[in-house]
């Protein structure tokens, strides 16, 4: 009897549980997402106008990151794009290079969502807020609507004059140039901290050989913000936007993913 | 030598592979939005084992002791230093680690007779009040063989215990245990417990004047955590279970706070008494092993916690964002509730470069402590009598900081998650992988040399003992990183030495009016020594201290009274007293109000802790007793603390000189008010019935000093907030029915006991465990003003309807 009770203990003591052992995820974690897309970005611009609307169709939409924040310019949203065009989703988080890294496709479920204008962007929003796209606020709520592929592709940015750039191009991604530094734009691409320790936003204008100029509008919390703009010319690729950067007229501008946008 | 002598050595051989099989590579020693990181825990067990603040043989420490498992309890409110552990005149609990000593416990608990676990006046050695003192010669081990076969539901499932004692003739004697408990918590996911445990205790003696003895314990064990959380995530799960930690893994359970202890001890004991007046002891043990907790990392990216609080719709401006939340938790998508292990892999496998942004840590601490005590003892039982000693006590702890799992990544970076600053200067842009150290490497080294002495005096029915110890006492930390912040001597290298002189001194008087009548009064004062993490404004990174550290000071009487009611009872009452002043406390956090993470400096802090507490005991028939308790004091802050913060990275003084309004509130969630009865029945068939009612009362949610500090009142978003804040939340009154069976019998020439308890036989499940203030708050602008709401407080909840049972084999 009290060997069997011995050789009982000994046994089950001598079994490990392993509670605490993991080992790397499997493939079988991340399958391609296979949902097609049944309409394009460009469809989008004929939806909301001065007004965001809500969509009540099943829209679904395909698109590859273009931008990031991991560089501070982009600040709460991330722009994806597709043959046709380009849109910004409103997030409403922080730190998206690691949910939408550059160059992911996504795909996105519209129904319920809202779709508004900006900068003559489109934006996606989770709701309607007046004019605009309201953000999703958490990563919860964009996850309901949004399947982040396996599937990788950078997107070759369209290569325009300056004087081509028409508004159904905002939010792509596009490079110009050459262009150079007009003498009366500011030194920085922006105030990294100012008197009282804020960044503060800054616009620098670029001319190109015909005359026409474009704007790059900086975050001051951008981790570039305080470098001096380069005198030479320089050919720059960013997303593009359409708002009043030039006081309260409307020109074209572009936002930079980070400093390696410009070459 | 006998067959259970066999017995218990295979059981060694099972203890050493046990112990090379627990053995990871990360023991192996290798050479350096706000972020939040609570690490506050949910520790169910520790009132547990020991009363030390009560004499264990009364019926309120009797019943007090496993019985108040349904709340967050400390006997007589009082700080953990007054709870300690004594072994062969070493002390083991008061180490630098706060981690709780579970496996020495047990070991302890298992070998030890009963008879030399008490506390204050004993018959044994030197020993102050408030330690448990433990006597490890295995001669005094009842002897006898056992295995216990447990099944549990909390936190652990499934359990096997060996005991054995005994002599083995020629003056040698062996007394040894084995211990396994595993599984998962029955009820609380992601909690589990993988804990072996083997001590060994030997000891030879020479006639009875001369003994050695050998005690050895290792003790490896895995336990996962659970954690508190608001109110509204519980409401929204619909579970009062919850636990944030853990979260699905390939179809798994992963739970990311897992506590281990890989720290073996070993203590040598050697007695000698030359005559009848004469003792003496020397003892030396040394610890040592690793300690560790592990967490989750994150840096540029979001918190991987689900109930962060911006994952929460109740921290939402915007109402429709809250609803769409509050739906997505109500679903119990488990990628919303629990930490997503996926995500949390696809950041790093798509960061592009390897780099991770999420990956597993473990908060390390390895152990090297010795210690060396020698004392005296002269006089006879009767009469005038001493003891004196001296005892050295050298603790060394390296802690730091490894990784654990990359998450799929291929490197991180050794830099300051928040900041982004570099860790370690003299090794910028390291890139680490697993097991790799970072972001902090630090020793903390304690010597302290004591001298301790008592006089003890017996004469009939009285006994007066008197004793007193002090202490010379180094503390120093040294850093091996220099921090970018604040590199040089301020991070790198040994910091000023602190010296301190921690004293004791306390008198017992007694009187056995008859051997059940008797009164004891008792009288302590001493001044402790704080916590090197109460000393140390930033341990982790920084040499630089608190202005002005000192002792924490106490003074304390109590009284204890019992008297046979008749025949049948005893009735028994004591009254305590207990004043600290001194106390500091420094709490690292993110700052709302200055945005950047900070150190709280708690100085000051002045405590009362009294109250009463009656027990009566009867034997209403030969097989019917009865045990009723009831306790009722005050733990109250006794004065306004002084608080400074400084920010820190730069350890800049952000706020000089401020008062916490703390005085008259309940500095601690154990409840002031409790009652127990216990209803016992045998039969004459070895049968054995309980049924027991417990209930605590004047429960609070523990205070946050920041919170009635002028500057946070001041920026409260109303005067009904500011009012909230010089209010202390009370929890409600929580009250438990167990039940437990027993059965004694003989079987196949073994005594078998077989016992099954239900605990919360009721199934209550809104009972609150306890609670405490965050340190956070929102910000918000009105008027064109900055005004700032707290976070609610974070709750834990008692477990439901729970069953233990046991099968003992006795030969």
């Amino acid at each position: 009897m009290r060997r069997c009770v011995l050789l009982l203990l000994c046994g089950t003591l001598a079994v490990s549980c392993g509670y605490d052992r993991f080992g790397p995820l499997p493939a079988e974690a991340w399958p391609e997402v296979t949902t097609l897309p049944n309409t394009q970005l460009a469809q989008l611009r004929t939806f909301g106008g001065e007004t965001a609307q809500t969509v009540t169709d099943d829209m679904v939409v395909e698109g590859y990151v273009t931008s990031d924040d991991r560089a501070g310019n982009f600040y709460r949203s991330f722009f994806i794009e597709d043959a046709s065009a380009a849109v910004e989703v409103r997030a409403g988080c922080y730190d998206l290079f690691r949910y939408v890294p550059r160059g992911r496709r996504v795909v996105l479920h519209l129904k319920g969502l809202a779709i508004g204008r900006y900068d003559g962007v489109v934006q996606i929003g989770a709701c309607a807020d007046g004019d605009r796209a309201a953000e999703f606020g958490a990563r919860a709520v964009l996850d309901a609507c949004l399947e982040r592929d396996v599937r990788f592709r950078h997107e070759t940015p369209l290569r325009y004059a300056i004087a081509r750039l028409e508004e159904p191009m905002c939010g792509r991604l596009v490079r110009i140039g050459p262009v150079i530094r007009t003498a009366e734009s500011p030194a920085c691409w922006a105030v990294a901290a100012d008197e009282n320790g804020v960044p503060q936003t800054g616009t620098v204008a670029f001319r190109d050989r015909t005359g026409d100029t474009v704007r790059v509008v900086t975050s001051g919390y951008a981790d570039f913000a305080g470098e001096r703009v380069p005198s030479d010319s320089v050919i720059l690729t960013g997303i593009l936007l359409y708002g009043p950067y030039d006081g309260s007229r409307k020109v074209f501008a572009l936002k930079l993913r980070d400093a390696y946008d410009v070459e | 030598m006998k067959r259970w002598g066999r017995g218990v050595m295979l059981g060694v051989l099972l203890v050493a592979g046990l112990a090379a099989r627990a053995q990871e590579p990360f023991d192996e020693a290798v050479p350096g939005a706000p972020y939040e990181d609570d690490f506050r825990e949910i520790v169910v067990d520790t009132a547990l084992f020991y009363a030390p603040l009560g004499d264990e043989s009364s019926v309120f420490s009797r019943i007090s002791r496993y019985g108040f498992a349904f709340t967050t309890y400390t006997p007589r409110g009082a700080d953990d230093r007054f709870q300690r552990v004594g072994v062969a005149g070493l002390e083991f609990s008061d180490e630098l680690g706060r981690y709780p000593d579970y496996g020495l416990y047990a070991a302890l608990a298992a070998l030890a007779p009963a008879a030399a676990r008490t506390g204050g006046v004993v018959d044994g050695y030197y020993s102050p009040l408030f330690v448990d003192t433990y006597e490890v010669g295995a001669s005094s081990s009842p002897e006898g063989m056992s295995v216990t076969c447990t099944y549990s539901e909390r936190r652990y499932r499934g359990g096997l215990r060996f005991r054995a004692a005994g002599s083995l003739g020629r003056g040698w004697y062996l007394a040894g245990t084995l211990r396994g408990r595993w599984g998962e918590d029955a009820w609380m996911p992601g909690v589990f417990t993988e804990a072996y445990m083997g001590a060994l205790s030997v000891e030879k003696r020479w006639r009875e004047q001369m003994s050695l003895a050998l005690f050895l314990m290792a003790a490896p064990q895995q336990r996962g955590l659970r954690g508190w959380t608001e109110q509204e995530v519980f409401d929204l799960t619909g579970n009062n279970r919850y636990n944030p930690y853990w979260g699905p893994y390939a179809g798994r359970m992963r739970n990311a706070r897992v506590r281990y202890d890989r720290t073996p001890l070993a203590v040598a004991e050697w007695r000698w008494q030359p005559s009848e007046r004469q003792r003496y002891r020397v003892a030396c043990g040394y610890r040592f092993g690793v300690r560790s907790r592990s967490g989750l990392v994150w840096t540029d990216a979001a918190s991987p916690y689900p109930d962060y609080y911006a994952n929460l719709p109740g921290h939402c401006d915007d109402p429709r964002l809250a609803d769409r939340l509050a739906e997505l938790w109500r679903s119990g998508d488990k990628q919303v509730t629990q930490i997503d292990w996926r995500t949390l892999y696809d950041a790093n496998l798509f960061s592009g470069d390897g780099e991770a942004g999420y990956w597993a840590d473990r908060r390390n601490e390895r152990l090297d402590n010795f210690q060396l005590a020698l004392t005296g003892r002269t006089g006879a039982p009767l009469g005038l009598g001493g003891d004196y000693g001296v005892r050295l006590r050298l603790d060394h702890s390296n802690c730091y900081r490894t990784v654990a799992d990359l998450l799929g990544a291929t490197y991180a970076v050794n830099r300051d998650p928040f900041t982004g600053e570099e860790s370690d200067l003299r090794h910028p842009g390291r890139r680490i992988g697993v097991g790799d150290r970072f972001d902090y490497d630090y020793d903390i080294r304690r010597s302290e040399a004591v001298a301790f002495g008592s006089l003890r005096y017996r004469h009939g029915r009285w006994h007066l003992e008197l004793g007193s110890e002090v202490a010379v006492a180094t503390l120093r930390r040294t850093g091996r990183y220099a921090k970018q912040s604040r590199s040089g001597a301020s991070s790198f290298g040994p910091s000023e030495a602190l010296r301190f002189t921690p004293w004791q001194a306390f008198a017992v008087g007694r009187c056995n009016f008859t051997p059940a009548h008797r009164i004891v009064l008792q009288l302590h004062a001493g001044g402790y020594m704080p916590h090197y993490e109460d000393l140390f404004l930033a341990p982790d990174y920084f040499n630089t201290t608190i202005d002005r550290p000192c002792l924490m000071r106490a003074v304390g009487a109590s009284l204890d009274y019992r008297v046979p009611v008749g025949w049948f009872g005893e009735l028994q009452a004591a009254a305590f007293v207990m004043r600290t002043d001194d106390e500091t406390q420094v709490i690292r956090y993110y700052d709302d109000m200055y945005r950047t993470y900070c150190d709280l400096a708690v100085t000051g802090i002045a405590k009362r802790n009294w109250g009463v507490e009656l027990g009566f005991r009867a034997a209403i028939t030969d097989r019917l007793s009865v045990q009723v308790a009831f306790a009722t004091g005050s733990y109250c802050y006794a004065a306004d603390p002084r608080v400074q913060i400084r920010e820190d990275a730069t350890h800049a003084v952000l706020m000089e000189d401020d008062r916490s309004r703390m005085k008259g509130f309940v500095h601690t969630s154990s409840p002031q008010t409790t009652a127990g009865v216990v209803v016992q029945y045998r039969t004459a068939s070895s049968w054995g019935f309980s049924v027991e009612g417990l209930w605590a009362d004047r429960r609070y949610v523990e205070p946050n000093p920041l919170r009635r500090t002028d500057r946070v009142l001041a920026g409260m978003a109303s005067p009904e907030e500011r009012l909230a804040c010089l209010r202390q939340e009370r929890l409600p009154a929580a009250w438990v029915v167990n039940v437990g069976v027993t059965k004694g019998f003989d079987w196949s020439g073994v005594r078998v006991f077989v016992s099954l308890s239900i605990d919360n036989l009721l199934g209550l499940e809104e009972i609150v465990y306890g609670g405490y203030e965050q340190m956070r708050m929102e910000r918000r602008t009105v008027g064109g003003r900055e005004v700032y709401t707290p976070f609610p407080s974070r709750y834990g909840y008692a477990y439901p309807r729970t069953v233990l049972a046991s099968v003992t084999v006795s030969f």
